[in-house]
């Protein structure tokens, strides 16, 4: 495994270079629902600087979205705040008995879902979808426009166990990296997963859905001004240096409206959030 | 003893300046807490002692003052502060209201008592077009308050330029930004309050109700009322046009700048520095006839130069003095890192103007001047003090930093003049006639590690330029606590001092930052 795991470990760094200066409170929409300090980035690690302790932060650490809206507002660069967050997670995890209700139960994550496993594209998509036939159809539909089932693998992940700080995020993406490894490219839909990944095969060329089907001349030219295009937050905002430029240029070129604000950091629908 | 986490200049000798009154000892606690639950609101106060959630407030962007609150309380409503407030002046318990905590003397930081967080109101309750006004509760974030308005194509009059302030602590304060010139202060724009008083009376005022409170609490320092809510001017958003010039000299820039504020020649107008080496002036309009008159009339009268006309200028200047490249350096990368921060091209629209430029300058002012320790000691002077204060304020930050910037801006004064009590010992010197100017001095803090003493010694410096010169200070309540006698005048304090010993008996709220 690579390097990144050593950051997987709750260390002082992650919350001493915290300047207070609330900009992570902007877009929070934990704190814009409850104007509540403590339960944001800022609250958090300027309660650690003073020697506070995991298990007295539970409920701020319980209700973040991991919506990464934080991240590109923060000063301090490469701002891993999600990351942080997923690590209190699971340090309070494993000094508790009991969790709130929506905590979920463990997954097995291995379903392979359709398609050429060892193709050049592997798509994750973020659930699993063997149930639900509208979500299989809209996966063909996808596996279609990225080139076809003898070019794409599709492999269903389900994450909420890593969002909820219940997994190590080597041992639950282990199958996961081991089906991508014969990709050149992968594409995946949930942002924490891409988050994951990223810090593990740097190698790879791993963009969001969003991200791929924008970069698709057929698909930018189907949106309209009076379209809104809901840009998923978690993949967005903990990549949004790099994103921002596509997204403006889409956004400039066809008129189409989106869920960004002041700051052009994504606004959550909160619909993929565990809470 | 070399240790890891103080300053090289530390525990050498340097004389400590007090910066943190003596905390309150605790007299009167549990009787306020109790008091406080048996209150007609008692049952949703709550007062967290908790010390995970008091540490949250233990400084503030200034980071050189620190004080543990004995309990923290979110109030939901101006009955709650009232119920609080009552409670305090009974029992003797300080209280510190906090909004974004952007003081950076200490004035929004608990030494012992009650700090008040502010942040849980923060609803907007009314926007009204006919009368171009928004009513909102104090403790918001002047950035919601320009999302709310902006879904309604609307905006602010003239908000701080640092957005994570909120609207109460502001307009006790002043709040001033690059369109100060032209609206005011923030604080001017403040047309009613919703006030709770010292002794728990919610009173609304204006300047035609309740008078006398309004202007004791507008530009207050939080020493006269909280802030609850506030009926603000408002106004159609646009995007703005910025042009930027360059100069080499600080005197000529400030002239210039003096030329537009003075001449009301464009709608935002200010002057950023990197020492006083490289000196731009921006200047930016609301409306294509506002700009193209400015080009057409005023832009020939500037002393500045084009981007590449200061690129060369500054080429051949460093070229004859090699032994100054290093400083040569730091503006080449302050000018790659900074600008790119300042023309992002998601905030810019087709026509090359800028949307959302506070949100944008908010977020670069702390990525590239933010630290723990905010160190900005602003003066504020009349139209004819404004370039000797500042030439001397420059010469002070060269003795004590190798790389610092400055900020200056116009300020309106509104009225005709003849009711300016609300001016009285505020940020707005009284030596200026139509218009003050504030200049803020701020060291580079990434480049250099200081003392608590060292910066504070920087700031009292600045301060004294003002004292020596009959000015004031910006912003900062709690320098003035040190300084309002020899800046104001023992007549104007000893009289400001009783009105407060009259509104507020047992001296309670906000205590240490002015009285």
């Amino acid at each position: 495994m690579e390097e990144s795991i050593k950051v997987d470990v709750l260390s002082g760094a992650e919350y001493r270079t915290c300047r207070g200066c609330g900009l992570c409170l902007l877009p929070c929409p934990v704190f814009k629902s409850t104007g509540d300090i403590r339960k944001t980035a800022h609250g958090r690690k300027k309660a650690l600087q003073w020697g506070a302790d995991i298990p007295e932060l539970a409920e701020a650490i319980d209700e973040c979205i991991l919506c990464a809206a934080c991240e590109p507002v923060c000063p301090v660069d490469n701002n891993d705040i999600t990351g942080f967050t997923l690590r209190q997670r699971r340090a309070l995890n494993k000094r508790r008995d009991s969790r709130p209700d929506w905590y979920p139960e463990l997954a097995d994550n291995n379903n392979v879902k359709q398609g050429n496993t060892t193709g050049e594209v592997a798509l994750i998509i973020d659930k699993d979808s063997s149930s639900d036939a509208a979500l299989a159809g809209l996966i063909d539909k996808i596996v279609s426009l990225l080139g076809g089932t003898r070019k794409v693998g599709v492999f269903c992940f389900d994450s909420d166990a890593l969002e909820a700080g219940l997994a190590e995020p080597d041992e639950a993406l282990k199958s996961l990296i081991g089906f991508t490894e014969n990709a050149r490219r992968i594409v995946a839909t949930g942002g924490t997963t891409i988050s994951h990944l990223r810090k593990r095969l740097s190698a790879k060329k791993i963009a969001s859905l969003g991200e791929t089907l924008l970069a698709m001349k057929e698909v930018t030219e189907a949106l309209r001004p009076d379209d809104l295009l809901v840009i998923d937050s978690r993949a967005f905002n903990n990549d949004h240096k790099r994103l921002i430029r596509l997204y403006d240029r889409v956004i400039k070129d066809t008129g189409v409206k989106t869920n960004l604000d002041l700051n052009r950091v994504a606004i959550p629908t909160g619909a993929d959030s565990l809470q | 003893m070399h240790l890891d986490n103080v300053a090289p200049d530390s525990l050498r000798g340097v004389p400590r300046v007090q910066t943190n009154p003596k905390r309150w000892d605790g007299t009167g606690w549990e009787g306020f807490k109790k008091e406080l639950k048996q209150s007609k609101a008692g049952l949703e106060l709550q007062v967290s002692e908790a010390m995970a959630d008091r540490s949250i407030f233990v400084t503030d962007a200034g980071g050189l003052a620190y004080g543990m609150p004995h309990g923290i309380l979110r109030p939901g409503s101006a009955d709650d502060i009232a119920a609080v407030l009552k409670a305090a002046q009974k029992h003797k318990v300080p209280v510190t209201v906090r909004g974004g905590g952007l003081g950076t003397e200490g004035e929004a930081v608990a030494f012992g008592g009650l700090l008040i967080d502010m942040q849980s109101l923060n609803r907007v309750i009314a926007i009204d077009r006919k009368t171009m006004t928004v009513r909102t509760e104090a403790g918001i974030f002047w950035h919601h308050l320009a999302e709310e308005l902006r879904r309604e194509g609307l905006d602010y009059l003239s908000a701080p330029l640092n957005f994570t302030s909120t609207v109460g602590g502001v307009l006790g304060v002043g709040g001033v930004d690059i369109n100060s010139a032209k609206f005011g202060c923030s604080a001017d724009q403040a047309l009613a309050l919703k006030v709770v008083t010292p002794t728990g009376e919610v009173v609304e005022c204006s300047a035609t109700e309740n008078k006398e409170l309004f202007d004791r609490v507008i530009f207050g320092y939080g020493q006269f009322g909280v802030i609850a809510e506030a009926v603000l001017k408002i106004r159609p958003f646009t995007p703005l046009k910025m042009h930027y010039y360059y100069y080499s000299s600080l005197r000529s820039a400030m002239e210039d700048l003096r030329l537009i504020v003075e001449g009301e020649l464009a709608d935002y107008s200010g002057i950023l520095t990197i020492m006083d080496k490289a000196i731009t002036l921006l200047v930016a309009f609301d409306t294509d006839e506002a700009e193209n008159t400015f080009l057409e009339h005023t832009e020939i009268r500037l002393r500045g130069h084009g981007e590449l006309g200061f690129a060369l200028r500054s080429a051949l200047y460093y070229g004859l003095r090699p032994w100054r490249f290093k400083e040569a350096l730091f503006l080449a990368e302050r000018r790659f890192t900074l600008f790119p921060d300042l023309q992002r091209s998601e905030h810019m629209d087709k026509d090359g103007k800028v949307v959302d430029r506070t949100v944008l300058f908010s977020r670069a002012v702390w990525r590239h001047w933010g630290d723990k320790k905010m160190t900005i000691p602003d003066i504020s002077t009349g139209e004819d003090d404004f370039v000797e204060a500042v030439m001397r304020g420059n010469e002070v930050c060269k003795k004590y930093f190798k790389y610092y910037t400055m900020y200056c801006v116009g300020i309106k004064k509104m009225g005709d003049g003849s009711d300016n009590a609300r001016y009285e010992m505020s940020c707005i010197s009284e030596r200026a006639k139509r218009f003050a100017y504030g200049c803020e001095f701020e060291p580079v803090a990434e480049k250099e590690a200081h003392s608590r003493d060292y910066l504070q010694r920087f700031k009292n410096e600045i301060y004294d330029i003002a004292v020596d010169t009959g000015l004031c200070c910006y912003r900062f309540g709690g320098m003035m606590r040190g300084y309002i006698r020899r800046l104001y005048g023992d007549e104007v304090v000893d009289r400001h001092r009783l009105m407060k010993k009259k509104a507020d008996p047992a001296s309670v709220l906000n205590k240490n930052t002015v009285f």
